[in-house]
């Protein structure tokens, strides 16, 4: 017997998957807002808040993980470089919407942008 | 389902022949691996990727049985991480590659699905995993904002895979 591509059942799970894509698209939804600041948190503490409305700025965030380069570029920010080996941060695309995140996870460092109604815990540089 | 089991018999019952298919695969998956490594998808979310390695796991699950699939597995991500990762990419591919087979390996347990879609749900709850290893790693539940993009990257690459399996798998038999 030829081995099939697909089966009827198969129809059955694919559902079933979309169902909880679908879900979890409803249930966590981000609010699409663009948002003014991006708030750096290294293992869950708030070390950083950047304003996203500066022209263009540039600094490099050092924890006891190592350090990654962000950069805040027409209200969006991402993350230019890293030092460590896989680098996927920088292959986030910048980030400008309220909820919105970007990971470093050899770094345990995460920016998140807030909107304006959040105040910012602490703003440095 | 007859000529399925009569191939994996002949495969697994000679010694020699199931040790090198094991170590051609193993070697097959960590190049597809490296291939990734060097030319990623850059769609703007570093989790999203073919997972090309997935054919060659499915493969050995379907063509030589769970346990090898889980030996070929568990080499290629070892050596990935020693070649061309570290010891982070490393764990976080196990989790990644531990919960999707799985997965794979229960519901091809039924015998209600396709390769194809075992492949998706396994592709699926890969992402899934992963993301719960990222968001527990960063302490933050933010990163479940891209859930849904990311569960439905896994469909997608998962009916790839699992066609392009299913495709080698016919040429086997």
């Amino acid at each position: 017997m030829k081995l099939p591509f697909f089966k009827k059942a198969d129809v059955v799970l694919l559902a079933v998957l979309l169902v909880i894509g679908a879900a979890c698209m409803i249930l966590l939804r981000g609010n699409s807002r663009p948002g003014n600041t991006a708030i750096v948190r290294v293992d869950g503490e708030v070390t950083d808040s950047i304003p996203l409305t500066q022209e263009r700025w540039q600094s490099t965030v050092s924890t006891k993980y190592g350090s990654n380069t962000l950069v805040v570029e027409n209200g969006s920010i991402r993350v230019e470089d890293a030092d460590c080996s896989g680098k996927d941060c920088t292959r986030f695309a910048p980030i400008n919407k309220s909820g919105q995140v970007i990971i470093c996870l050899p770094h345990h460092m995460s920016v998140t942008v807030s909107g304006g109604d959040d105040a910012p815990d602490a703003v440095i540089h | 389902m007859g000529s399925e089991r009569s191939a994996r018999k002949r495969v697994t019952e000679n010694r020699p022949l199931v040790t090198t298919t094991c170590a051609l695969l193993a070697a097959l998956a960590l190049i597809v691996s490296y291939i990734e490594f060097l030319l990623p998808l850059n769609v703007g979310l570093p989790g999203i990727k073919l997972g090309l390695a997935n054919i060659v796991v499915v493969l050995a699950l379907y063509y030589l049985g769970p346990q090898y699939a889980l030996l070929i597995n568990l080499i290629r991500i070892a050596l990935a991480a020693l070649l061309f990762g570290s010891l982070f990419s490393g764990l976080y591919a196990l989790a990644g590659g531990l919960v999707s087979l799985g997965v794979m390996v229960l519901l091809k347990k039924t015998g209600l699905f396709s390769l194809t879609a075992v492949s998706m749900a396994g592709g699926a709850f890969h992402n899934l995993a992963q993301l719960i290893v990222a968001a527990l790693v960063a302490s933050t539940s933010d990163v479940f904002l891209y859930l849904p993009v990311l569960f439905v990257a896994g469909i997608a690459t998962g009916i790839f895979n699992g066609i392009v399996c299913t495709l080698v798998l016919r040429k086997l038999k």
